[in-house]
């Protein structure tokens, strides 16, 4: 039987480098593994040369620091029309925590400065005077069946406020999400997926993965059947996480 | 008159405290003080700034402070200094305290302080040091720093004045800030035995000067290494002011400006520290390397660290890392890894319970290789900790270990902890968590064996934690 093949973008590694994300990547790999797929990934850098984002199955955006992001929007600048169609088609790309200013519309620095984004999301961004950093736990139907949800558990490290007038991608139990002030949590736009999570969200939330992998290969005309692996230890995790979550202290008003 | 007034109760504070807990003494004072005249570091008198150094940065500050204060002293210098580590306004504030006279003014050669690299600039804004040592800015206590830019800019404005610089060579950031400034000392270490290279598709970081790729030939620590930024001028000197040579763990040597030193400790990270101490030993207070080699003999660095525990026949070699910061829990991976020795790895990575709220970050693990140890001779891995445990398990089976190789207990319970480790053939046992933790293994083995009759008192552990100070063993 030939193996199924995706091929994955990873939006400059080493510029935006916090967090851990690499394991995102790692749990992609993995996952998609367990479906009988296998990943190239492609490092998509600033000497990178005719980067078509079309020619990926999913295109991954790790977080990085907000002050290097003139510099990527200015280089992504000439195939924003190219994401705008692979966000259109539904195609997967993740971005996570503070590189949703790169997709999004403006961002107001601490210092009063702006950067304008791509454009490609309905979202605005306020850097915050004060980091927040906390656990955050929500739930999301992404790629669920109707009246389906799945829970996500991470962390945030919250350099900017979010204002998305985009669908959430998903519903706080419990964190700041974008604003700290409602319960919503990051901003979905077809298949694409921008969110606060850090974590990475998907070694944590391999049901998550799970849901990405079968997208990305029914994307390329796999018909993927059910696959299973084993979830033990996330779900041993997710359980003695949301239990600690239950019991903090917290200044946070916007689940109660 | 308010400067007196709160000179006079931080020292009546200070008698106070010395009569009743001495380990209170380090920020107590100042803090107080701070309330009735918040600008007090700025009023005391007879501080000459030039004779005044900060050393600020994410990691290596108060070895640092205590190596630079050793040779300093060693050599006939006084110090006023905050070596108990208390790096905030308040803590310079109790040192000046202790070391003023009742109208307020100090008398010394040299004033050294260790200062948060966050709170730096309100500092430097009462007590203009003219001389600043910037050991590296990378990432750490993401939860109130978020990113190193965040720290950067904070840092920066403070350096671009007219201000003498000590710069870590190797280390992007603090290399940048040479790109602006004429005064400026830099110190670095020369390849040796343990530098490395990570596994390919790690990430490096953005150059903090043009936010282009920067490129590390190898690592000599974490994040530290000869690199250049691939756009931009920002990189490494070739030859930095004052470099660390020859360095041999084994007969615990290098060499400064080919003068011969002893090594105090062989553990890679902190020949970093060594370079600096030299560097401002010349350059602030006159002392030549070959005096400040004859220090280096008998200094010894603050504790907690790096400890051997004896229980039972296993020899517990505890690593204390700095939560949230990659590069620590990097430099334990790689000591580990170093060790051909069959042996045992417990991981109690904890949750952040540094403020409020409390939360459960383990995501610095994916920033750390650890395929070396991976694919060493480990007996067994014990993941522990409440909440975190089966975060760390996932991690090492992400980097391929195999899930039969590894225990997970969601507890911090020594008993728990103590009764895993008798369960491994091997003695050779390598612990890494947070401090607290560490505290309570070690207070429980003082408890038994006082009731048993045996010793492994403290001054037992110390004796063998200054034998087996050696390169994979502390």
């Amino acid at each position: 039987m030939e193996k199924k093949k995706l091929k994955a973008a990873w939006l400059f590694p080493d510029i935006l480098y916090l967090h851990g994300e690499r394991g995102n990547i790692l749990a992609f790999q993995r996952i998609a593994g367990f479906a009988g797929a296998e990943v190239e990934v492609d490092r998509i850098d600033l000497d990178t040369e005719g980067f078509d984002p079309m020619e990926y199955d999913f295109i991954f955006c790790p977080p990085g620091e907000i002050a290097s992001f003139p510099v990527l929007i200015e280089w992504l600048q000439p195939y924003r029309e190219k994401l705008e169609t692979y966000i259109a088609e539904g195609r997967v790309l993740l971005v996570t925590g503070t590189s949703q200013c790169i997709f999004g519309g403006r961002t107001i620095r601490e210092d009063g400065t702006e950067i304008t984004g791509l454009g490609l999301i309905d979202c605005d961004f306020k850097e915050r005077k004060l980091v927040y950093g906390d656990d955050l736990y929500f739930e999301t139907g992404y790629g669920c069946e109707e009246g389906e949800t799945m829970e996500i558990f991470g962390s945030q490290i919250q350099m900017m406020g979010v204002d998305s007038r985009e669908m959430p991608f998903g519903t706080l139990k419990y964190g700041f999400g974008n604003s700290g002030e409602d319960r919503k949590e990051g901003s979905v736009k077809n298949n694409s997926i921008f969110t606060n999570t850090l974590g990475p969200i998907f070694v944590l939330n391999p049901w998550l993965t799970k849901k990405i992998v079968v997208k990305c290969l029914c994307n390329i005309g796999v018909e993927i059947e059910e696959f299973d692996f084993d979830v033990s230890l996330e779900k041993k995790s997710l359980e003695t996480k949301t239990v600690f979550t239950d019991r903090k202290v917290t200044r946070l008003r916007n689940c109660k | 008159m308010r400067f007196l007034i709160a000179l006079w109760f931080g020292k009546f504070l200070n008698f106070l405290i010395n009569i009743i807990d001495k380990t209170r003494g380090s920020n107590f004072s100042g803090e107080k003080a701070l309330r009735i005249d918040p600008k007090m570091v700025a009023h005391f008198k007879g501080i000459d700034p030039e004779k005044v150094l900060f050393i600020t940065g994410t990691n290596g500050k108060s070895t640092s402070n205590n190596l630079i204060n050793h040779i300093l002293r060693a050599n006939g210098k006084t110090v006023v200094s905050n070596l108990e580590g208390a790096n905030l306004l308040a803590g310079v504030a109790t040192a000046l305290l202790k070391a003023s006279s009742l109208t307020g003014k100090v008398k010394a050669d040299y004033y050294i302080f260790e200062t948060d690299e966050r709170f730096m600039p309100i500092i430097h804004s009462q007590l203009p040091a003219a001389s600043i040592l910037v050991t590296n800015l990378q990432k750490d206590q993401v939860q109130r720093n978020g990113d190193p830019d965040f720290i950067y800019r904070r840092v920066a404005p403070v350096l671009k004045k007219d201000i003498r610089l000590f710069l870590n060579n190797e280390e992007p950031r603090a290399k940048s800030f040479s790109m602006e400034h004429a005064k400026v000392i830099t110190y670095g270490v020369e390849k040796h035995s343990d530098s490395f290279r990570k596994k390919e598709g790690f990430p490096t970081m953005a150059c903090p000067v043009c936010h282009h790729s920067i490129v590390f030939q190898y690592y000599n620590n974490d994040g530290v290494g000869p690199f250049y930024c691939t756009h931009c001028g920002n990189q490494s000197s070739l030859q930095a002011d004052y470099t660390v040579r020859n360095v041999d763990f084994e007969k615990r040597s290098f060499t400064v400006e080919d003068v011969s030193f002893p090594m105090p400790y062989n553990i890679p990270y902190m020949l970093y520290n060594y370079a600096a101490a030299v560097a401002v030993a010349k350059e602030l207070a006159g002392i030549e390397p070959a005096e400040a080699a004859e220090a280096f003999a008998s200094f010894r660095n603050v504790g907690g660290r790096f400890e051997i525990l004896k229980y039972k026949d296993k020899t517990i070699k505890y690593m204390r890392i700095k939560q949230e910061n990659p590069e620590t829990l990097q430099t334990c991976i790689n000591i580990m890894a170093g060790d051909q020795e069959r042996k045992m790895v417990c991981l109690g990575l904890c949750p952040l319970v540094d403020m409020i709220p409390h939360y459960t970050n383990t995501f610095y693990a994916f920033d750390c290789d650890f395929s070396e140890l991976a694919a060493g001779d480990v007996e067994k891995y014990f993941c522990f900790s409440e909440r975190v445990c089966y975060d760390t398990a996932n991690r090492l089976i992400y980097e391929g270990v195999d899930p039969s190789l590894i225990s997970i207990a969601d507890t911090e319970d020594v008993d728990t902890i103590f009764a895993e480790i008798e369960k491994a053939e091997t003695d050779n046992i390598y612990m890494i968590t947070w401090l607290h933790t560490y505290e309570h293994m070690q207070k429980k083995l003082h408890l038994q064996d006082a009731e048993t009759g045996k010793t492994c008192t403290a001054a037992d552990v110390t004796s063998e934690e200054e034998k087996t100070e050696e390169k994979g063993e502390a």
